[in-house]
């Protein structure tokens, strides 16, 4: 049986792409991502909120995150039924998630995705994490790995930019919400690297756009601007390689330095592995005399990896993606 | 009085004898740097009427490190932290002011961004994190005035008065006050943000706060019910402030970035 790609017949496939619209403004974002690299792709896309989803038949659908899409709708179970709506207007639907499979927060999307009857979970990270999955939800057509590429604006500035580094006097930056053990990772940073580095560690809160006491994505890239190192550590246990951060260092010229509790934690098919490393390795490696070499490293290194286009393309010509009337005609 | 441009430490002391060369030191350190600056600055220490050894040490390191900027104010009896804070208000030679606990420690390095702030903003108060650290742990484990100021400061203070001042407005607000069922730092904090004043945050750490067995918020405030009731009649009568936005909403400021 022959699979045909979609992209051989029919150009412009119609997708719609359910962002959360309030909650935290990052899957709003990664909404607005994923429909600049379908549309790469040909695709027409439309962006918005479950509640707002028109009601028309797509080829696509793709939801930024189903547990926050789904708090901000406000009723889980009409949301979820709505969901289900959908499923049956749409060609195929994907869950997508930016989250570490082995928390909480992943687990609920799992949950979500299966009760909605998602196609497939896309883990729009830097690592696959099929093998941190738990047996339990170890099911293979549900879970896929998308490296979080550039979008093609993202990588038009990427190329286009020459970096001045006159500006960059910050020497570190740490950014999150706090907890005991960044606290006393910041405090380690201080004595160890530099006292002057940007600390910024409120309560836990939504992270809105506005009114709330994080920073958003503008602010952020404001400080990461005029920062050499953005440093952090997940607000959990396990091994995660925050996409977000990485990408937004990248693409503010700054080098994204993650602490782990162990060299050992990290596996060894990850990128960027010397962009991880202990506390108690900041002070001697964090100097501004690396810094540009780091930089170039990374960038060279993030150029040669794959786009979000190039992996949702070779996502999307799976077989699981295949609707059954195209298969049925494929023979 | 001659008035110039730089920055008075503030150090109001109570029977903190064995913790006073800690923040002295590190008030001196930070001195050091800003005249390197081209920035004044002075370590005024408030006794207020220590029993403990806290003055014959004073008076002997006023001795030896006069010339690098220390000076001892001595009370004759007894006033209280809101007069000892006041007369450092009153005291200081400088435009600029820090008020630094006897059993906490200012990181010298980053007072100068808090000064640069003040001179960007024209702001009356530059604030940022203190992390904290208790006597038994090798490094910090939390932080306060760690978030920028909204409404909810006149629902509970989540900054303190280590922060870095500009005198003239705080003395133009009349200063502290003592109120029996408000902490004095919280009730200027709002006293100021009702007024319009701007208070700005700036994210990056000014010291070490150190808990201590009878540090002040540890201690169980058993007139916290009475206080929300005198914060709401003073500042909050018809409960609309979190519905009003402040002039100080939400200030963030870094010297290096600018607003944020």
């Amino acid at each position: 049986m022959k699979v045909i790609s979609m992209w051989e017949h029919q150009s412009r496939r119609r997708v719609v792409i359910l962002i959360p619209g309030t909650v935290n403004y990052f899957y709003n974002q990664t909404g607005e991502r994923l429909a600049a690299a379908l549309q790469a792709l040909g695709m027409d896309t439309e962006v918005c909120t479950l509640a707002n989803c028109p009601d028309h038949d797509f080829d696509y659908g793709f939801i930024s995150n189903i547990s926050e899409v789904l708090l901000a709708f406000g009723d889980e179970a009409a949301g979820l039924a709505k969901l289900r709506e959908l499923r049956r207007r749409c060609g195929h639907v994907a869950s997508c998630a930016i989250d570490c499979v082995q928390t909480r927060w992943y687990h609920r999307v799992h949950d979500l995705s299966t009760r909605c009857e998602a196609d497939c979970i896309l883990d729009l990270g830097l690592h696959d994490q099929s093998h941190f999955l738990d047996p339990w939800s170890r099911t293979p057509a549900l879970y896929r790995f998308v490296f979080s590429g550039l979008t093609p604006e993202e990588k038009r500035a990427l190329d286009g930019r020459r970096w001045n580094d006159a500006e960059r006097s910050i020497p570190w930056a740490f950014i999150g919400h706090n907890t005991p053990y960044r606290v006393a990772l910041v405090d380690h940073l201080i004595q160890t690297v530099s006292p002057q580095g940007f600390v910024y560690v409120p309560t836990l809160a939504p992270y809105t756009d506005k009114g709330s006491p994080h920073l958003n994505q503008r602010q952020f890239e404001t400080v990461l601007r005029h920062t050499r190192y953005q440093i952090w550590c997940s607000h959990h246990a396990h091994f995660y390689m925050e996409p977000e951060r990485f990408r937004a260092s990248l693409l503010t010229g700054g080098v994204p330095i993650r602490i782990v509790d162990s060299r050992n934690d990290i596996p060894k098919s990850v990128p960027f592995p010397y962009l991880m490393m202990e506390a108690q390795d900041a002070g001697e490696r964090l100097t501004s005399k690396v810094f540009s070499r780091v930089r170039g490293k990374f960038q060279n290194d993030w150029r040669a990896l794959p786009t979000l286009a190039q992996e949702l393309g070779r996502v999307l010509d799976l077989p699981s993606f295949v609707s059954r009337e195209t298969l049925a005609r494929a023979g | 009085m001659t008035y110039q441009a730089g920055v008075t430490i503030a150090i109001p002391n109570w029977n903190h004898e064995f913790l006073l060369p800690r923040s002295i030191s590190s008030a001196l350190q930070a001195v050091a740097l800003l005249r390197a600056e081209g920035i004044r600055g002075e370590v005024v220490v408030i006794d207020d009427h220590s029993r403990d050894g806290s003055l014959a040490l004073l008076r002997k390191l006023e001795a030896l490190h006069y010339a690098d900027g220390l000076r001892v104010v001595a009370f004759g009896v007894n006033g209280g932290l809101v007069a000892s804070r006041n007369q450092g208000l009153l005291n200081g030679r400088f435009p600029y002011i820090t008020f630094l606990d006897a059993d906490n420690e200012l990181i010298p390095e980053n007072l100068l961004c808090f000064v640069r702030t003040l001179q960007q903003t024209n702001a009356a108060a530059a604030y940022g994190n203190l992390l904290i650290r208790s006597v038994s742990s090798p490094c910090a484990h939390n932080v306060i005035s760690n978030e920028s100021m909204q409404a909810k400061i006149f629902k509970g203070n989540y900054i303190d008065a280590f922060a870095v001042f500009d005198r003239l407005q705080i003395l133009d607000v009349g200063g502290y006050q003592f109120d029996e069922h408000i902490q004095e730092d919280h009730e200027l904090w709002m006293h100021l943000a009702a007024n319009g004043r701007r208070i700005v945050f700036v994210p990056v750490v000014l010291g070490y706060y150190y808990l201590l067995p009878n540090s002040m918020c540890q201690v169980d405030d058993k007139s916290k019910p009475v206080g929300q009731s005198r914060v709401d009649r003073v500042f909050n009568q018809l409960r609309i402030r979190p519905s009003m936005e402040m002039n100080t909403q939400h200030l963030r400021y870094h010297p290096e970035i600018g607003y944020l």
